[in-house]
C-alpha cells in the first residue's frame, strides 16, 4: 500500500514536533493509545487564556506514518481557532486531507481524540469558579 | 465466530502451550490434513481449506499475544464490553519512557538503551505472566462468571501491546 503524497510529506517534514510544558495553567495535554497497533500520540495546546484562541500547538508520536501525518495535522489545524472551533475538527477531515485508505482510518480518530483530550484537560485547568463549584 | 485453533490443532486449550508439543500437533494435523492424501478434486479442495486453517492456527498459538487473544474470545459469554481498557496512567507511561528511548537512541546512549531494552523485556514478562493466571482463572470458573479475569487478561493483553510496539525499536 502506498501512503498519499500529504502523508509522506507530513512523515518527512512533521510540523509542530516537540513538547509544551504540561505544567502551564494556558496549556491543555492529551495522551491517547490504539491498542490495536500500541501507538501513542501526545498533542498540547497552548491556549490565550482571555480570548480562547489556541496559539500553538505541539505532538509527538510514536507509531506509523499516517499516525504522524495525522497529528501532524491535527496540530496545524487547531493553532489559531478557538478551542471550540477546534472541537468540530472531525476524523473524517483528516481522512479527506491525507487519503488514508480504510485500515488507517484509526489514526485519524487516534488524532481526533488527541484533540479533544488536549481541550478537555485545558478546560479542566481553566474551569470558571462558579463551574467548579457547581 | 473464528474457528477454534485449538480444536483445529487438536490439543486441550490452555494458555501454557509447550512450544514443542505444539509443533509436533502442527505437523501431525498438517500431514493428515494434506492435500496430496486426496484423490477426488473436491477431497483435495477440502483438504487444501483445512491445510490454510490449521497453518493459520498454528501461527495463532504459537504467538502469546495472539493465543491470548483467541483465548478471550473463546472462552468469553459475551464479548468484552470495554475492549481498549487499559491499566491506569499507562499511556502517560509510556509517552515519557518513548521520549526517554527516543532520546538514548538520538545520544546512542548505550547504557541508557540497555536500561530500557531491559525494562521492557521485564514488562513483556510480567505482562504476559498476568495475562496466564487471568486466563487460567478465567477458565476455572464456568462461563458466566468469567467477566472479571476476562477484563483482566483484555487490559493486560492491552498494555502488552505497547510494550512489544516499544521492543520493535530494539530489533529494527
Amino acid at each position: 500500500m502506498a501512503y498519499s503524497e500529504k502523508v509522506v510529506d507530513h512523515y518527512e517534514h512533521p510540523r509542530n514536533v516537540g513538547s509544551l510544558d504540561k505544567a502551564a495553567e494556558n496549556v491543555g495535554t492529551g495522551v491517547v493509545g490504539a491498542p490495536e497497533c500500541g501507538d501513542v500520540m501526545k498533542l498540547q495546546i497552548q491556549v490565550d487564556q482571555a480570548t480562547g484562541k489556541i496559539t500553538d500547538a505541539k505532538f509527538k508520536t510514536f507509531g506509523c506514518g499516517s499516525a504522524i501525518a495525522s497529528s501532524s495535522l491535527a496540530t496545524e489545524w487547531v493553532k489559531g481557532k478557538t478551542v471550540d472551533e477546534a472541537l468540530q475538527i472531525k476524523n473524517t477531515d483528516i481522512v479527506n486531507e491525507l487519503s488514508l485508505p480504510p485500515v488507517k482510518i484509526h489514526c485519524s480518530v487516534l488524532a481526533e481524540d488527541a484533540i479533544r483530550s488536549a481541550i478537555a484537560d485545558y478546560k479542566k485547568k481553566n474551569q470558571p469558579a462558579e463551574a467548579a463549584t457547581a | 465466530m473464528q474457528p477454534n485453533p485449538f480444536e483445529l490443532l487438536n490439543v486441550p486449550m490452555k494458555f501454557d502451550v509447550d512450544a514443542k508439543a505444539l509443533h509436533r500437533a502442527f505437523v501431525a494435523q498438517s500431514a493428515a490434513n494434506h492435500p496430496d492424501r486426496f484423490v477426488d478434486p473436491l477431497d483435495q479442495a477440502d483438504a487444501a481449506d483445512r491445510s490454510a486453517a490449521i497453518n493459520k492456527a498454528y501461527l495463532t498459538l504459537k504467538n502469546p499475544f495472539d493465543r491470548a487473544s483467541a483465548m478471550i474470545a473463546l472462552l468469553a459469554d459475551t464479548p468484552i464490553a470495554d475492549s481498549k481498557q487499559l491499566p491506569p496512567n499507562l499511556l502517560m507511561e509510556m509517552m515519557e519512557i518513548r521520549e526517554a528511548l527516543e532520546d538514548a537512541q538520538a545520544s546512542q546512549n548505550q547504557a541508557e538503551l540497555d536500561r530500557l531494552k531491559q525494562w521492557a523485556d521485564e514488562q513483556e514478562k510480567e505482562y504476559i505472566q498476568a495475562i496466564a493466571e487471568a486466563l487460567n482463572t478465567a477458565m476455572a470458573l464456568p462461563a458466566s462468571d468469567r467477566s472479571q479475569p476476562l477484563n483482566k487478561a483484555t487490559e493486560q493483553l492491552n498494555a502488552l501491546r505497547y510494550i512489544q510496539r516499544m521492543l520493535e525499536e530494539f530489533s529494527e
